[in-house]
């Protein structure tokens, strides 16, 4: 009976080829929605990667501005100590306090160690030659080191020179220039050589013009700087993941070191969808064509903010940030979208089922304008929610990265959609 | 009254598919559901599990469309498309099987004899009762009986898709033909 059992397998066969289940109203919607919030998710997920990036390049760029700012700074305080001609007291005349307490960049103080080497070697001859003198040698000595702190190495050689050259002056001389060496003389810098003893009240004297020069203006600043003024940069993303942009000046005033008032106007864009339930299926009206339901709302306002909110600095960098705003409403535009099943009729070109007709329902989406473009409110309050990292830029500048939410303060009165926004505001205060 | 709407050829709706139109998309998906969740079904059970795999299916499908190989003559490009998609679908289920650890063991067998089946009703039998006869199968016949027998595949491909030795699958589908002339017999003598 083999030619029958061979039937059974080949039939078995036949039939299962061809075979198909029926179509399960519903499978597609079902997979286009759970493709579509895969989809979602992953633009969340590279949302996310974005921000991440975001802020990788923000504290790259934070840190690559401190090092830039901070820099030039020490340098300029290094050379400018370097040449400040100090009032010289005992202790500072000694040799072995010399080297320590001249503010010296390092380069310089290691051509000064060098130098100061050489110079006490031939010091070191001169001087076993005249013990007696040893104290008034040394400060000689001091003296002129702390002159060749200040020179170029060519200068400091000629000074070099000319110091051995009045050292064996004063050697030859003995005991009698004992009495003329508290006031040591130096051939290379003559201007100082002739200063008298009351160079240090002189001195004082300009240092305390200068500090009463400088402190005039500080006071100045200090009341300027209450006021802080701004261009503000503000993408967000709206709840339908749309980008708006919003761009304006700020303006701040500071009531104590912790707490200001800020405010402005900025020109901004949002957007809100919103999702309309699921209409039953309204089978006559498919049937003759006209099966259309409206699947979801979508509105795009841009117009002028108005915020006012209070800012606390929770330190020298990060502050944060709660307010109102009002929002002026100036354009507005409202689509809506809907899904529109049509059916359709295919011709089966299986070898099983050749010549079989089959109806398959198509689903199109169709967006149009609404007839009613107004979102029924003029006037839209909102909370606004940021924290943000200051970086100074300069002396008067600074960049300012916020992270911001802006929640309305109730529902539009149409269509019930919520325009929330939420994004980095950049910050530019001069 | 149905309005006839222009249909689309094959080959646009595929071009439509790759262009990640939603339109084609649908079509396609509409047109191969049944086809697909069919032979799902001849490996899996479950009705909701079939549900879901045939979603699977249909995201690979039209995930890796790019590497379908058109057939030489374009009248045979559905069914080209039908064998591929099949395939996908078939080793989607298999899949399924083996993370939920349906285990294909590999015995000793021995060859069974041939048993007789009437030659009169064999002509009478339809889908349905198909389909009985198949589930009645243990889980490694139904697959290895699907896999060479409807959808195609090779014994070294079953043996590779599955892990075993090309022997043993050879052995299961002459188990499973044994199997579904005696379950044949029964279903007729009941």
């Amino acid at each position: 009976m083999k030619p029958s059992e061979d039937e059974l397998i080949s039939r078995i066969k036949k039939t299962m080829a061809s075979y198909e289940e029926p179509y399960l109203p519903g499978a597609w919607e079902k997979f286009n929605e759970s493709t579509a919030k895969e989809k979602k998710r992953l633009f969340g997920f590279y949302q996310v990667l974005n921000i991440a990036a975001m802020l990788l390049v923000c504290a790259f760029v934070f840190l690559y501005v401190d090092k830039v700012v901070e820099k030039p700074k020490s340098d300029v305080v290094k050379k400018k100590t370097a040449p400040v001609q100090r009032p010289q007291t005992e202790a500072e005349l000694t040799p072995g306090a010399l080297g320590d307490e001249i503010g010296l960049p390092e380069l310089d103080r290691s051509i000064y160690t060098a130098k100061r080497k050489s110079t006490n070697q031939v010091l070191d001859s001169a001087m076993n030659t005249a013990l007696a003198q040893q104290y008034a040698y040394r400060a000689v000595d001091s003296a002129a080191l702390q002159q060749l702190a200040v020179l170029t190495a060519p200068e400091q050689n000629i000074q070099l020179q000319n110091m051995v050259g009045s050292r064996r002056m004063q050697l030859n001389a003995g005991p009698a220039l004992r009495s003329k060496l508290p006031v040591p003389t130096i051939s290379a810098r003559p201007d100082q050589a002739n200063e008298s003893s009351s160079r240090f009240e002189s001195f004082l004297q300009k240092e305390q013009v200068m500090a009463l020069a400088k402190s005039g203006p500080k006071e100045n600043t200090a009341k300027l700087d209450k006021w802080e003024m701004g261009l503000v940069v503000a993408p967000s993303i709206a709840n339908n993941n749309k980008l708006n942009l919003g761009y304006g000046v700020s303006m701040g005033y500071a009531l104590s070191k912790k707490v200001s008032v800020v405010s402005g106007i900025s020109y901004n864009d949002m957007n809100a969808s919103n999702q309309v339930p699921a209409a039953p299926v309204n089978t006559a009206a498919f049937f003759s064509g006209e099966a259309k339901n409206l699947q979801s709302v979508e509105a795009s306002v841009s117009g002028i903010d108005i915020p006012l909110g209070i800012k606390y600095n929770l330190s020298k960098k990060v502050y944060a940030n709660v307010g109102v705003s009002a929002f002026a409403v100036l354009n507005e535009r409202k689509n809506n979208t809907y899904i529109q099943e049509r059916s359709m009729q295919t011709v089966s070109s299986d070898p099983g089922t050749a010549g079989e007709m089959r109806i398959v329902v198509m689903n199109q989406r169709i967006t149009e304008k609404a007839p009613d473009a107004s979102l029924g409110d003029k006037y839209i309050g909102f909370y606004n929610f940021s924290f943000g990292v200051k970086q100074p830029l300069s002396k008067k500048n600074s960049l300012s990265f916020e992270p911001f939410v802006k929640l309305p303060m109730k529902e539009t009165s149409a269509d019930n959609l919520k325009l929330i926004g939420t994004g980095i505001k950049l910050k530019l205060d001069f | 009254m149905l309005s006839r709407i222009h249909m689309s050829t094959f080959e646009e709706l595929l071009a439509g598919c790759l262009k990640q139109d939603n339109k084609c998309k649908e079509m396609i998906y509409k047109s191969f559901y049944g086809y697909l969740i069919a032979v799902i079904l001849r490996y899996v059970g479950e009705r909701a599990d079939a549900e879901e795999l045939v979603n699977d299916s249909f995201i690979k499908i039209f995930k890796n469309l790019h590497t379908f190989r058109h057939p030489q003559d374009p009248a045979q490009l559905q069914n080209a498309f039908k064998a591929w998609s099949s395939r996908i679908s078939s080793r989607t289920a298999i899949d399924f099987l083996r993370s939920k650890k349906v285990y294909l063991n590999v015995d000793d067998i021995p060859e069974d004899k041939h048993i007789a089946t009437p030659e009169s009703a064999i002509a009478q039998l339809n889908a349905q009762d198909i389909m009985k006869l198949l589930n009645a199968l243990p889980d490694t016949h139904r697959i290895i009986f699907n896999m060479y027998e409807i959808e195609g595949f090779s014994h070294d491909e079953i043996s590779k898709t599955l892990d075993i030795p090309v022997s043993s699958s050879r052995v299961y589908l002459t188990r499973a033909k044994n199997k579904l002339r005696e379950l044949y017999s029964i279903q007729l003598s009941a």
